[in-house]
């Protein structure tokens, strides 16, 4: 059996997958806060990502 | 996740007084700010996922992954088998190599034999570059006619759902993310991983891949940002890319 590679575990997993979560929660909130608190959740998790 | 967020996106739009999107205005905001993001992650599912997949398929049954890529692609605006063929077998195959017959998939050299702009290859690369160039890759039997016209049948009325449904949100939530998916995230990748390493054709000991070892990025892209081991050995699994890469360089 191949040995457990640290990349393959469900933090990496989720970590991969943060990206379309983000994007799909930041649709989701739309139902709230309309398109304009939309846009504005959108660049603000577009500024927070330049900062990585 | 990135069907979800797709269906997220086509259910505001449906709904536009559950989602506030009642005027013009609105409905011009929202589609400015969702394709975008729509069209960034359309880009990475088929750039850096589906990707993996086509060098190493995911389920052992050939017949379950020819059904699963069926079904995953259109989210990328392309009949599976075609971006297979369009990055296995041109891109990997003919890496760089110029000319009609040659890597079509890379930046091009201009009529006046200057490399074209990032701009400029983005913006040629999808549609129209690939359009053009696949029926010569049918023609010269690289790319079997019966694959291209079975997965353009299936490929056909998957795509066409969103544009039946509503027509404007085909357009706007769908195409045109997707436009966005190949020619800013896709293209501009494609772009950077081997711009000016053209070199490499003349003297293999020059790069023939740019390397982008940043944690972040590749802690989210599946260790694409090793490139040159990607190349050098196209099978390896993404998870096994750094220390390889770290092997090549001791």
């Amino acid at each position: 059996m191949a040995p457990f590679h640290h990349e393959l575990t469900f933090r990496r997993f989720a970590l991969r997958s943060a990206l379309p979560i983000a994007v799909a929660i930041l649709l989701a909130t739309t139902f709230l806060v309309g398109p304009f608190g939309f846009a504005a959740e959108a660049l603000v998790f577009w500024l927070l990502l330049r900062r990585l | 996740m990135v069907v979800l967020a797709f269906i997220l996106a086509f259910a505001l739009w449906l709904n536009p007084e559950l989602a506030g999107l009642q005027t013009p205005l609105r409905k011009l905001v929202f589609v400015a700010t969702a394709a975008p993001l729509l069209g960034w992650i359309a880009g990475i599912n088929i750039g850096v996922n589906y990707h993996n997949h086509t060098h190493r398929p995911l389920f052992k049954s050939a017949r379950l992954n020819t059904w699963f890529e069926r079904l995953w692609t259109p989210f990328g605006a392309w009949p599976a088998k075609w971006w297979a063929h369009y990055h296995v077998n041109v891109h990997h195959a003919r890496l760089m190599t110029p000319g009609p017959g040659g890597d079509w998939t890379v930046r091009q050299k201009k009529p006046d034999g200057e490399y074209e702009s990032c701009l400029r290859y983005q913006l040629r690369i999808w549609p129209w570059r690939t359009l053009q160039n696949f029926p010569r890759e049918i023609r010269a039997g690289h790319f079997p006619a019966r694959t291209a016209v079975l997965e353009l049948i299936w490929f056909a009325p998957l795509y066409a759902i969103p544009f039946l449904i509503d027509p404007l949100m085909g357009l706007w939530l769908w195409l045109l993310p997707h436009w966005l998916a190949n020619t800013m995230t896709m293209g501009r990748g494609m772009y950077i991983q081997h711009a000016e390493c053209e070199p490499w054709l003349e003297d293999k000991t020059q790069p023939h891949s740019a390397d982008f070892p940043v944690p972040a990025f590749n802690l989210t892209m599946f260790n694409i940002g090793y490139h040159t081991e990607h190349h050098n050995q196209p099978g390896l699994h993404w998870a096994e890319l750094p220390a390889a890469a770290e092997a090549r360089e001791r």
